[in-house]
């Protein structure tokens, strides 16, 4: 194993830092506590080091191994069946320094199971790859020397400079921009001081004021886009997925460089999204879940982006090799979806928000505009949820389970009927005069929901999940079909 | 055959809301009292914890229909739960999904001799079955766990 010892040394120094700083602060009163003080700093600092020195991982007979620790020992043993995704990640200090961080990462569970941090690229790569050797359910070997074929892996997409740039311009910044301005003038203080602040606003601007504060609004949009675009192509740059040995390989980003492999017999949903600008442009962007989460980086892995949705479709049907949401029989919803689940939306929220305002009038000097805040956002609320159902509908597949949903921003999703665990139905109030149910399709972690369907439909899903033990035969076979292709990937990193 | 959770299951809901809803009542009045006594805030602020009975009342007067609708069955394929009398629920699972079950009993679960049957699947758990006495929660999951040769 090639030692990296100075990011070690940072973090280190991390540890110890505080401590030692709070102990020289401490200095001028007359205790010891400064010197227990940078005791625990100077220890906490040894053990960071220790942790790294006495760790040791391999693997053993099909369990992922990892030993650490000099006074408190730990000894991790993970089965590699139960392996999800593997994660390759680098910062910038990192990548100076040729080192890696690998996350391990198996079903349920919010954090990564195994992180081990400054591997050396090449111990990284090595492991990746004898993990994905170990983790591939059959291999084709040579005949003579028993040594596994390696094949060179296949490219499934690869994002070009233009759609990063186009991409980065049509993804909906508008959530980041409603973050900003609230992290910037604070929440609560906009709601109380609105009416305040609108009043002194319009002293200082004089008449014509309405024009300058226009501007001022665009200007910020106009910088939230531009912000919002840099962050996108940064993380997205140089975005390629191939695919070799039943395993996909995205990797992406220009300052921190991110590896997903991704293990396609755990593929438990796909997600076909579009904002309006791309869906106008004829673009979707493909993404898959497993059970795991693939570290920081988001809940589901990108597999193309800004790509013809035509391509996106077939890379699905490619890469999952079952069919992809264009071949899906869909169907809308009932008509009176939309409207009721808007008049339910409006009545809950503004239940729920105008006791609120109510009291807020209870406090001393508060304007009395306050009660149109919770109408403000009643509205709000009503508009997109019944936008979000316009053009909602479902698709019982062969082979998955369909929803799509959104107006402006449009989803699909689905999911395999091979990776469902459970079914659940429920049927609101309202709903019971119209023999509509809600039912969610849950596998390990992913739900897809489908939100009014009729009892018919209800009975077919349910029944194929009551039957999903038999399936279970079937789909052990066709995995063992699949695995008879299986080829393994190549190192990766220039300097591995 | 569906099955029914045993009738002292209504009593153990009974218990536990008052239990809920009077700690929820005591923490308002106690917060609503400080607020008019010593922060000077109107004495209408005393209704507040009234609100809480609303609720409760509604609980109460629907444990009943809530408790009629519970039921589960076990099929050679499937385990499904079904409950709720406004919102009506049901869940569905394959027998061979079913990861690994626990028993649980509370104070209030052993007071009556009754015991809770939680289900879990690889990802979540996907609900429990109340008020079931301990011979029939043990051959529940044995019912559950067995012909699972299935590896």
């Amino acid at each position: 194993m090639v030692v990296a010892f100075l990011p070690r040394l940072a973090a280190a120094f991390r540890t110890a830092a505080p401590f030692l700083i709070l102990s020289f602060a401490r200095k001028s009163e007359n205790d010891y506590m400064e010197v227990i003080l940078a005791l625990i700093g100077v220890l906490g600092g040894f053990g960071a080091i220790s942790e790294y020195v006495t760790t040791r991982f391999g693997i053993e007979e099909g369990q992922l191994v990892c030993r650490s620790g000099w006074l408190f020992k730990r000894d991790r043993q993970i089965p590699l069946s139960q392996v999800q995704n593997v994660n390759l990640k680098q910062n910038l200090l990192e990548r100076l320094l040729g080192v890696t961080t690998l996350q391990i990462e198996t079903a349920g569970g919010k954090k990564a199971e195994l992180k081990l941090s400054v591997l050396s690229n090449h111990t990284a790569e090595e492991f990746r790859h004898e993990l994905l050797n170990e983790i591939a359910p059959a291999q084709i070997k040579d005949e003579v020397t028993e040594a596994p074929i390696r094949p060179p892996e296949r490219i499934v997409y690869e994002l070009s400079p233009r759609d990063l740039l186009v991409g980065g311009l049509t993804e909906n910044h508008l959530p980041k921009l409603f973050l900003f301005l609230a992290s910037v003038a604070g929440f609560g203080g906009v709601i109380v001081n609105a009416a305040a602040s609108a009043a002194s606003l319009q002293r200082f601007f004089g008449p014509g004021s309405a024009i300058l504060l226009g501007l001022l609004v665009i200007l910020v949009i106009v910088v939230t886009w531009i912000w919002g675009t840099a962050q996108y192509m940064l993380k997205y740059g140089e975005f390629l997925v191939k695919e070799s040995g039943g395993a996909l390989r995205i990797s992406h980003g220009i300052l921190t460089k991110v590896q997903h492999i991704v293990r396609l017999d755990r593929v438990e949903y796909v997600r076909v999204s579009a904002t309006w600008l791309q869906r106008a442009m004829g673009r979707a962007n493909v993404q898959l879940g497993t059970a795991g989460n693939f570290g920081d980086d988001g809940l589901l892995a990108p597999v193309a982006l800004m790509v013809p949705r035509e391509q996106a479709m077939r890379i699905l049907r490619e890469v999952t090799q079952i069919e992809s949401p264009d071949d899906l029989p869909w169907q809308a919803y009932p008509n009176w979806l939309a409207p009721l689940t808007g008049i339910r939306v409006l009545l809950s929220t503004l239940l729920l928000t105008i006791p609120f305002a109510l009291i807020s009038r209870l406090i001393p000097g508060a304007s009395a505009l306050i009660i149109w805040i919770p109408i403000g956002v009643a509205v709000l609320t009503t508009a997109l949820s019944v936008l979000r159902l316009w053009k909602a509908g479902y698709a019982e597949g062969g082979q998955t389970l369909g929803s799509r949903y959104g107006f402006f921003d449009q989803i699909i999703e689905t999911i395999p009927w091979d990776r469902v665990e459970f079914a659940s139905v429920s049927q609101p109030l309202f709903w019971r005069r119209r023999e509509a149910f809600h039912i969610s399709v849950q596998g390990m972690v992913r739900v897809v929901s489908l939100t009014a369907v009729p009892a018919e439909v209800v009975d077919r899903i349910v029944q194929r999940v009551k039957t999903l033990s038999g399936d279970r035969q079937a789909q052990r076979r066709y995995q063992r079909e699949r695995s008879l292709e299986v080829r393994m990937a190549q190192p990766e990193f220039p300097n591995a | 055959m569906p099955e029914k959770p045993d009738p002292k299951v209504l009593r153990i809901w009974l218990v536990s809301n008052a239990i809920s809803y009077g700690v929820v009542f005591a923490v308002l009045l106690v917060l609503t009292t400080v607020a008019t006594t010593v922060g000077g805030f109107p004495r209408q602020l005393l209704l507040i914890p009234l609100v809480v009975l609303i609720p409760a009342a509604i609980t109460y007067l629907t444990l009943r229909r809530e408790y009629d609708a519970w039921q589960f069955c076990v099929t050679p394929e499937a385990l499904e739960i079904q409950k709720g009398w406004l919102y009506r629920q049901r869940r569905i699972v394959a027998r061979d999904r079913i990861q690994h079950i626990d028993l649980n009993s509370g104070p209030l679960d052993r007071k009556f001799g009754l015991m809770q049957v939680v289900i879990h699947t690889a990802g979540a758990d996907i609900g429990f079955i109340p008020g079931l006495s301990p011979a029939r929660a043990e051959s529940l999951r044995a019912e559950l766990l067995a012909g699972r040769e299935v590896a």
